[in-house]
């Protein structure tokens, strides 16, 4: 099927960010505590479930699912809980700025997955960072431990963003 | 496109056909200067000739339409299916706005949570706008927001809680409105779409109970 090869490309792009946001999530958890930690906890999950489905759809298209790095570059140094909650931010700015390019596939049903990771991932990097963006995705603001904010003394959402797992459908 | 061929062909016929009505009136006017006998001769010749550019002016285009009917000419065009989504999504921002706006009139206290959001909500009018090539108003066709979108029509409540309350449902509504718009987009648009409604749905996170907007 011809029409599957952007759909295919899209999702590999959005399943290599899921890929890293296991790997972000699995080093922020190590520097966090409390609330904060389970909130990561819970962030991982989430993406190792949306790494799953990504995979399974891929397959499904005929394709063979890209695989994780080893390790990742982390963007800033990691060494405490306010860079760990940034990092977690970070890594759901790239998430769904990788899911904007399923969200601009021809197909409906891809479209909306699309959209719907795309909210979850802003609305996880919203309770991290304490405030919102006017295009998430769209543009991401610089990465790097930012000023104090609201976001580092509270955990993140885990309500309100079910995770893309339960809509895929493959 | 076929189309245009044509209209700038019916066009074309009528424009020669009334320029040959204009010449011969002329001509007719210089000969009625002249004695009253030339007069005379000179109606004839202007019927007969009146006949055949009837003629030409109604057959020509006609021909160079295929038969489609003269109607087609005044049929205004329709605007295209992502001009419509772009439209709906300014009167959606514009609406949303004038809430913040009704807010914060009757609830001051919020203006520091608020207004971060008011001004994302801004950039959002701003980037569809951005979309829109708008014609001039009066070649416009009449398009009006199904709610009107000023300030003094939105009724927003009195007290922080119960308008935190009325902006999240508002802003989880807008955010689902654009949801819907999304498959009859084209595909940039569609990611703009995309990206404003998650910013929405952010705005209806910190908006709801138990936690601080901005």
């Amino acid at each position: 099927m011809t029409a599957a090869a952007p759909a295919v490309g899209a999702l590999q792009a959005a399943l290599a960010a899921e890929h890293a946001a296991v790997y972000g999530y699995g080093v922020a958890g190590a520097h966090l505590s409390g609330a904060r930690r389970k909130a990561a906890a819970q962030g991982w999950e989430v993406h190792e479930a949306a790494r799953d489905t990504l995979a399974a759809m891929i397959t499904a298209l005929g394709a063979r699912p890209v695989a994780a790095a080893a390790a990742y570059r982390l963007p800033f140094p990691v060494h405490g809980s306010r860079a760990a909650v940034m990092l977690a931010a970070f890594v759901e700015d790239r998430v769904a700025t990788a899911y904007l390019g399923v969200v601009a596939l021809s197909d409906a049903r891809l479209r909306l997955f699309g959209a719907r990771a795309l909210e979850s991932a802003a609305l996880r990097a919203a309770g991290w960072r304490g405030r919102t963006l006017a295009f998430p995705g769209l543009e991401a603001p610089a990465p790097g431990p930012v000023s104090s904010g609201p976001g580092a003394s509270r955990p993140a959402p885990s309500a309100q963003s079910p995770p893309p797992a339960g809509q895929a459908g493959a | 496109m076929p189309g245009d061929g044509q209209r700038h062909g019916m066009l074309g016929a009528r424009t020669v056909g009334h320029g040959a009505v204009r010449d011969r009136r002329r001509h007719d006017g210089s000969g009625r200067d002249g004695s009253g006998r030339e007069d005379g001769g000179g109606r004839v010749v202007r019927e007969a000739t009146r006949r055949g550019v009837l003629a030409t002016v109604v057959s020509l285009p006609l021909v160079a339409t295929g038969c489609k009917g003269v109607g087609a000419l005044g049929t205004p065009p329709r605007p295209q299916p992502d001009v419509t989504v772009v439209r709906d999504a300014i009167d959606g921002e514009t609406l949303m706005i004038s809430r913040y706006q009704a807010v914060l009139a009757a609830v001051p206290s919020l203006a520091g949570p608020l207004g971060p959001l008011l001004q994302q909500h801004r950039e959002h009018l701003a980037r569809l706008r951005a979309r829109l090539i708008e014609p001039a108003p009066a070649s416009r066709p009449a398009h009006s927001p199904a709610v009107a979108a000023s300030p003094a029509a939105v009724q927003a409540p009195g007290t922080p809680t119960a308008a935190r309350a009325y902006l999240r449902e508002a802003e989880q509504a807008a955010a689902q409105a654009l949801l819907g718009r999304l498959t009859v987009a084209p595909p940039s648009l569609a990611q703009l779409l995309a990206s404003i409604a998650a910013s929405e749905a952010t705005h209806a996170l910190l908006l709801g109970p138990g936690r601080r907007a901005g």
